[in-house]
């Protein structure tokens, strides 16, 4: 009977054409929002040119590293090419890389390595030069690094040539990786969105999708538990007693129609958040929203009982999504507000869930599990049989 | 069938039903007469197990109306004011959907009562789409899917037509000659002249009158007179 319920629930939330559009709708527009503001975010990076001549795996190295800086947008060109993108101020710097770089570096001769050309109306070629710099300085410091440790090492041991080049490439290799960065002291944003972990957005502009995802979840749950409001309105309240047996059979049913069609939508975020690379897809992840949409299920479910019209449920459901979006940080970190609103951010679902997301935990998914459980019967039981 | 002894019922401070007692025959068509505010509404409702009395006791065949509410649901049909079904759905799906939910009444006996009823060719029709008499009968269809004893109606055929009235007056009658208990509640005299055969009639809380349709003539000082509805309309004043 629950499934039958169930199908028919969502029969009739999905009735009409619009309202599978109302449903794919938004997550497009969300996905079109997200890329606009990628754009935007790609239009404000420093425009750099780079003519490798070298093309040796050192050259390239430094070009991949610089291009993965989030503050410079990196293309590289031949000589002609790159003179006249600097010329027409297409491109703020540009850097010259010239053949015998590896061998150079190698040698630690870092004496003209690389020339650097500056378009007239560049104000940032002190920034640019500084990550391009830095990513040259890694690659001598690991070679000088590895050519000390082979100088040194080589005398004591015999070393045959595999041999000498196998330490060469292990000295080189363990230089390098002390070059990650990693900072003095630890920042730990205990919200938003833009950390790294799940949330892929660290050295990426900053993605909206995943707080508009969480946004959209909230608003679909609220406006698809409208129905007790409207039942109540058309008399079904007072016949199901009569069909169903119990009217808290009705209720789950519903609740879970509703469920799944949020489930549908969750797959739909997941899906696009997951092609967009704006989620990483693991366990925690999954289950963490999943959890999620389940709290947002019970909790608007509970809502709804209370709620006598739909003006008023209108009204709420804004009130809810807006007031909790503000305020869990999930668009800007929360530690921007006093310290009054920190606290009221941590009773709004999406602080929970966005530090789930951060911390990759367990623990808040079982939870959001926990309380959508008690929700769920606290408003069967007062709905029970008292239609 | 029904036994209701000093059934009392009050919202606050405020009395709506005053020591009720009656006794409804099993098998007669009662109508629930009385001006707005009489309290037609919340006895109806008390009978129909939606609300409790605050005092007193009502019995439905034999079972007490606040003990054993799940037996007495699955002996009542309760035909609320609004129609009470799914507007976006067609009248085979509310109808497959509410017996499914009442325990799988046969499709072949409502299909039968909706023949009977004129409601056969409009089957695959959405219900936002039919007339509101064709509404009405379907809300009172659905309440009967689980083959009730008793049906309570409360006002059922609000704003429709005088014929669609007449076509719901006359498929109720064919359902009390069937056995069935009705306690039906209206406004309209002449409806409930057609259809009932004894009426409840209430004022202020207070049970003015139960009795036959003779009995209501006799009643009222226009006694014998032959216009119903005035004789109904001076009890009630």
């Amino acid at each position: 009977m629950v499934w039958t319920i169930a199908i028919t629930r969502i029969k009739l939330l999905l009735q009409s054409p619009w309202s599978w559009l109302g449903l794919i709708v938004p997550v497009l527009v969300l996905i079109f929002l997200d890329m606009s503001v990628e754009k935007t975010s790609d239009a404000t990076k420093i425009p750099v040119v780079i003519v490798d001549e070298d093309e040796t795996e050192y050259s390239k190295t430094v070009i991949e590293r610089v291009s993965k800086n989030p503050a410079v947008s990196v293309s590289v060109h031949n000589e002609d090419d790159a003179r006249n993108q600097i010329e027409t101020q297409k491109a703020a710097i540009g850097f010259f890389i010239a053949e015998g770089f590896m061998e150079s570096i190698q040698k630690n001769d870092e004496e003209g390595l690389v020339t650097m050309w500056l378009s007239s109306g560049s104000i940032s070629h002190g920034l640019v030069r500084e990550i391009f710099a830095s990513e040259v300085k890694r690659l001598s410091s690991n070679s000088y690094g590895a050519n000390t440790v082979l100088k040194t090492y080589g005398k004591s041991e015999k070393l045959d040539a595999d041999e000498q080049a196998k330490v060469w490439k292990d000295a080189w290799a363990y230089s390098d990786k002390h070059w990650e960065p990693k900072p003095l002291m630890t920042v730990d944003y205990k919200v938003g969105v833009t950390r790294e972990s799940s949330v892929e957005a660290n050295g990426k502009s900053v993605s909206i999708y995943v707080p508009g995802m969480l946004v959209l979840l909230m608003l679909f749950s609220f406006f698809y538990n409208s129905w007790p409001i409207k039942d109540r309105d058309s008399g079904m309240r007072v016949r199901i007693p009569y069909a169903a047996g119990r009217f808290s059979v009705y209720w789950f049913g519903n609740a879970l129609g509703v469920l799944l069609l949020q489930l549908f939508m969750l797959i739909l975020l997941i899906g696009f958040g997951w092609w967009r690379e704006a989620l990483t897809l693991n366990v925690t992840t999954i289950s963490g929203l999943i959890g999620y949409v389940l709290f947002l299920n019970a909790l608007s479910l509970l809502f709804a009982y209370f709620v006598h019209s739909n003006r008023t449920w209108q009204a709420i459901t804004l009130f809810v999504v807006l007031c909790t979006s503000l305020l869990s940080g999930t668009f800007f970190p929360s530690d921007e507000l006093s310290s009054f609103l920190q606290r009221a951010a941590e009773w709004t679902p999406q602080y929970w869930i966005v530090s789930s997301l951060n911390q990759e935990t367990l623990m808040i998914p079982f939870i959001f599990v926990g309380l959508s459980f008690i929700l769920f019967v606290l408003s069967t039981l007062k709905a029970g049989d008292n239609a | 069938m029904i036994a209701a002894k000093n059934l009392k019922k009050k919202f606050g401070r405020k009395e709506v039903l005053k020591e009720m007692n009656f006794f409804i025959e099993k098998g007669e068509t009662v109508g629930v007469v009385g001006p707005n505010g009489a309290g037609k509404s919340t006895l109806l409702r008390i009978l129909a197990t939606l609300m409790k009395g605050s005092g007193g006791s009502v019995q439905i065949d034999g079972l007490d109306v606040r003990k054993e509410q799940k037996r007495i649901r699955q002996k009542i049909g309760y035909v609320p004011q609004e129609i009470a079904v799914y507007h976006e759905l067609t009248t085979r799906e509310n109808l497959r959907f509410f017996s499914k939910l009442a325990g799988g009444s046969s499709e072949e006996r409502w299909m039968q009562r909706c023949e009977e009823w004129r409601l056969a060719e409009h089957l695959d029709k959405k219900v936002k789409h039919l007339s509101g008499g064709n509404q009405r009968k379907l809300n009172i269809l659905i309440a009967m899917l689980h083959d009730p004893d008793l049906l309570i109606l409360d006002e059922p055929t609000v704003g429709i037509d005088i014929s669609a009235k007449q076509e719901i007056v006359n498929d109720l009658r064919q359902l009390g000659r069937e056995g069935k208990t009705i306690l039906y509640s209206s406004h309209d005299a002449q409806e409930l002249e057609t259809l009932c055969t004894s009426f409840l009639i209430l004022k202020e809380g207070e049970l003015l009158f139960y009795g036959s349709k003779q009995k209501v003539r006799q009643f009222g000082s226009v006694a014998q007179s032959e216009n119903f509805a005035e004789t109904l309309g001076e009890i009630v004043g």
